[in-house]
């Protein structure tokens, strides 16, 4: 699905490729075993040995290693972790895991790969399979398979929805022309191009635990007046006149302030949470302006576009992305000038007076039995929730209702019998989940609370919503 | 559009422990449908579902359920250690468009959803628990035999089993829900009459020692039973769904025959088929049922007499075989009685039948009638009692029916169903859902009861309104059960 991108922002970005390809990887290949863990592992499930994982002759040769494997991994704690992900090239190779070292689980890696290949010779693939307690979701790609292995309420296709993120943050970091190229080998170690994967995917899956955007497809936006938003957009527009500039962004936080495009090209939710994740994960960013490539998977996934990134302040960051790889000095200037037209236009005092937390909260919706809840635009791929607060103070809780909140959204989005609307109860919460043309929403209730006020008290939400609409989100989108 | 049909592909059980040495990976296989499938593919089938089966208990203490792929869904079942059950359905799919065909780089949209585990699971389930009835269990054959047995026996059961179109297995399009409970009718009655029916069965097993269980069913609906719950529902479906039916085309025949008219009161199904001619012991099935400690199985006779429209099952001691001496003395017992309880269960199920039409339709008007707009599905996983008006029975038919709504929404209770079954909502939930065809779905769940409510052609409707109305419906039709609200 990297394939949906604008075909003329493609032309307009030839040379956004053209300085990828001079971007050559060293692909050098260190010391590897004479057959990658996979091939091994493939044989054995096609001729169903007993002893599944390696033959005899390499069982010998990597029994010590193995021990010190064993020690690490196939501990209790290891084994039953929550979500494990794992990133491994085709022929095995580990990239990435979320928890234990990936060096180590060569062997658990090989299968998950062989298991993938089996499936394919076959000519079919395989999505998922699962225990009670447990889904063990496959993405297989081009040059790359992800796997997570999870405790949670998410459903496969939620699952599945995560790693497509994972991927696309692997994109973002090498250009699948880079990937593409590095694989022109096929047991590559991937790891030499991506010295900082782990942070960045890390990153990515803590972001996904603990926000509903990247399952909703939106972007949460900082409450501001109209007024205030349209000035840091004329700010923004006005102070960046600077040629080959596709998008200018203010963020507080993981909120977006305003966003700002080249005509006609528009700016997906995946490569915004993309972004954020970026400025989450980079400390740097916090001290000192920075230049950094960056590739948008929706946008360009054959490309880099090169970022400016700025803090403003503490919280509020501004990052401006461009094809021209040699215009630092030109963005610097342009930040300078977006600075001074937002300090004229007594922008950032009111920005930063809205990001203080409980700013927004349920009490002003004046809907006493919704504890809280997620509104959605679909058009505008943009969701506001108030801060959780009573009774869900506690991470726990919090979790609680975003497990109920993913299996509303679960029901809801069938793709054979998807529904309107869907109402469960149980001991702890009552919670809702409903869409319509305009809106996506769910909100938690008391479990005590019966239907009809459930109900009055949902209305009262959307016309509180109706009336705040334009603070709470960024309806209107100004172009450079 | 309506979409093609999953199908049973595959089915195998097989034991990594059968296999010690490379190359004999085919020892592990116990047995494989479609036979004609070549060795190789065979030893490749097994050999990917036992890796994921190890790869599964890497990670968990549970074992594999299901695996999903672009184009089948496996799901696995250890009925005994060491031995796994493993059934392959194709997933159907629609025809894409040519554009669409080439964006997606498949030449048709699979569709997964329309597969679903819960079903699949249990048409498995029930095929392991339906060979141990007539078989019984893995452990029993090895002890007694050993592994060559095991193998004739599966081959004995599964190649009729899975012939047979009243077990579905080759077309789950046909299975729904209720596969899944696959319950168990009773037929209300007064206590007077179930009193008669407990008697009966007390005086059959007075005097026969050998009798170790016994049901009663009228009309293809549970009166009274001293089995396990597990067999209860097995013995039922195979008494309804296979040995009655087939025994209604012999009806007909001996009818035509001029046999057993004589003996119009009663006489035996399975056994002797004409009590007087003493060479013709007939056949008996022999089953495997639980024993009283719900543990180990004990091996039984099942003699079935009929008397009208009851019909009175006996498990007897599989020791020695039941002699016509034997059969003698148990008709000249079974046919005043049973006679007589035929009469009072029918006359009394008539009454109240009667009695609960005219108070439903005095209630609500919404009784879950032939015409309703609310169709409903009940079932009580403590005695497998099942209720439901989702199928209609066509006027005079005894087959179980058409369905009477969209196939769609019997699959949305199915996904209802898995959502509270997977996330441990196992008391007090309830589940409300609108269709984008703006069919209504309640699903609630209280102690150990499921109940479904389908509310079709409801105008005005919305969650309130139609709560309402299935509320109503619930008191008009399970006044004696407590639904939370």
């Amino acid at each position: 699905d990297e394939d949906d991108e604008d075909k003329e922002a493609n032309e307009e970005l030839g040379t956004a490729t053209a300085a990828a390809e001079t971007d050559k990887p060293s692909a050098s290949e260190p010391g590897s075993n004479s057959r990658p863990a996979a091939a091994v592992a493939e044989d054995s499930i096609a001729a169903g040995v007993t002893a599944l994982l390696l033959n005899e002759a390499e069982q010998q040769q990597q029994q010590k290693q193995q021990q010190d494997d064993v020690e690490e991994t196939l501990t209790a704690e290891w084994r039953t972790a929550d979500r494990h992900v794992f990133v491994m090239s085709r022929s095995g190779k580990p990239i990435f895991s979320r928890h234990g070292n990936e060096e180590k689980l060569v062997t658990h890696m090989g299968v998950m790969t062989a298991l993938v290949s089996v499936v394919e010779d076959s000519d079919d693939q395989v999505h998922w399979f699962e225990s009670a307690d447990r889904r063990f979701v496959f993405l297989a790609k081009e040059f790359l398979i992800l796997v997570c292995i999870c405790r949670s309420a998410e459903s496969p296709t939620q699952l599945l929805l995560q790693l497509n993120y994972l991927y696309n943050q692997i994109l973002s970091l090498l250009t699948f022309t880079v990937l593409k190229r590095a694989f022109r080998k096929s047991n590559y170690d991937l790891r030499h191009l991506l010295p900082d994967a782990d942070r960045f995917l890390t990153g990515l899956l803590q972001f996904m635990e603990r926000d509903i955007g990247p399952l909703l497809g939106a972007v949460q936006c900082l409450p501001l007046p109209k007024s205030t938003r349209d000035a840091v957009g004329d700010a923004i527009c006005s102070g960046a006149r600077v040629k080959d500039l596709v998008f200018g962004i203010l963020l507080s936080g993981t909120k977006l302030v305003s966003l700002v495009h080249m005509k006609r090209q528009y700016l997906h939710p995946l490569d915004m949470h993309l972004i954020i994740n970026l400025i989450n994960c980079t400390e740097s960013f916090k001290t000192s302006q920075a230049w950094t490539p960056i590739c948008l998977p929706k946008f360009d996934a054959s490309g880099n576009l090169y970022a400016y990134v700025c803090f403003l302040d503490e919280e509020l960051c501004l990052v401006l992305l461009t094809v021209d790889g040699n215009s630092f000095d030109a963005l610097a200037e342009a930040k300078n000038k977006i600075l001074e037209k937002l300090q004229k236009a007594n922008c950032l005092a009111q920005i930063r007076e809205s990001a203080v937390a409980g700013q927004w909260t349920l009490a002003q919706t004046g809907a006493e039995e919704v504890r809280h809840f997620v509104y959605k635009i679909k058009l505008a791929g943009q969701y506001f929730s108030p801060q959780m607060g009573d009774p869900f103070g506690q991470p726990e809780d919090q979790q609680r209702v975003m497990a109920l909140y993913q299996r509303m959204h679960a029901l809801l989005h069938r793709r054979t019998r998807p529904l309107k609307l869907v109402y469960h109860t149980n001991q702890l919460a009552s919670v809702m989940g409903w869409i319509t043309e305009e809106f996506e929403l769910y909100a938690a209730f008391s479990p005590l609370a019966s239907k009809r006020s459930a109900i009055q008290s949902v209305n009262r939400v959307l016309k509180w919503l109706g009336r705040e609409r334009d603070r709470l989100f960024c309806l209107s989108s100004p172009s450079f | 559009m309506e979409d093609s049909e999953a199908q049973c592909e595959q089915f195998f059980i097989f034991s990594p422990s059968l296999c010690t040495r490379e190359g004999e990976e085919a020892q592990k296989i116990v047995y494989f449908y479609p036979a004609s499938t070549e060795l190789n593919l065979q030893v490749k089938c097994v050999g990917l579902a036992e890796a994921v089966v190890r790869f599964t208990a890497d990670f968990s203490d549970q074992p594999v359920r299901c695996l999903t792929t672009l184009k089948s869904r496996q799901v696995f079942l250890q009925p005994e250690p060491g031995y796994w059950f493993v059934m392959r359905f194709s997933v159907p799919k629609i025809p894409l468009q040519q554009q669409a065909a080439a964006e997606a780089k498949e030449d048709a949209e699979y569709l997964a959803e329309n597969v679903q585990d819960v079903v699949c699971h249990e048409l498995l389930h029930q095929a392991y628990l339906m060979y141990r009835l007539f078989k019984g269990s893995i452990a029993m054959t090895l002890e007694r035999g050993n592994v060559e047995i095991l193998r004739q026996k599966c081959n004995h059961f599964f190649s009729r089993y899975l012939a047979d179109p009243n077990h579905s297995c080759f077309s789950i399009y046909q299975s729904t829900l209720l596969e899944v409970y696959r319950g168990v009718t009773f037929l209300p009655l007064s206590k007077r009459a179930f009193l008669q029916v407990h008697c009966l069965v007390q005086r059959v097993q007075a005097t026969f020692s050998r009798v170790r269980f016994a049901c009663y069913l009228h009309s293809d609906q549970l009166v009274w039973t001293s089995l396990h719950p597990t067999d209860t529902r097995c013995v039922y479906a195979y008494l309804v769904h296979s040995l009655f039916p087939r025994h209604a085309e012999d009806d007909l025949r001996n009818l035509d025959k001029g046999i057993g008219s004589s003996g119009a009161f009663g006489r035996f199904i399975t056994g002797p088929p004409n009590l007087d001619d003493p060479s013709q012991l007939g056949s008996v099935p022999r089953l495997f049922l639980t024993g009283p400690d719900g543990g180990s199985l004990a091996e039984c006779h099942m003699l079935v007499y009929r008397s009208g429209r009851s019909s009175l099952c006996l498990f007897v001691d599989a020791g020695d075989p039941v002699t016509y001496e034997q059969y003698l003395a148990l008709d000249r017992l079974l046919q005043p009685l049973m006679r007589h309880a035929s009469d009072t269960v029918q006359t009394c199920s008539q009454q109240l039948s009667e009695a609960s039409a005219a108070s439903a339709s005095a209630a609500s008007g919404s009784g879950g009638g032939a015409d309703s707009h609310i169709r409903f599905l009940y079932f009580n996983h403590m005695n497998s009692a099942q209720k439901s008006t989702v199928f209609v029975q066509p006027e005079g038919s005894k087959r179980p029916g058409v369905l009477a709504v969209k196939r769609d929404l019997m699959r949305l209770c199915a996904d209802v169903h898995a959502d509270h079954c997977r996330h441990g909502d196992l008391v007090d939930t309830e589940t409300v859902a609108k269709t984008a065809g703006d069919a209504w779905l309640v699903a609630k769940k209280f102690d150990r009861r499921d109940f479904f409510a389908l509310v079709t052609q409801f105008r005005p409707a919305n969650l309130i309104l139609v709560t309402e109305e299935v509320s109503r419906l619930c008191q008009a039709q399970f006044h004696s059960i407590l639904f939370i609200e």
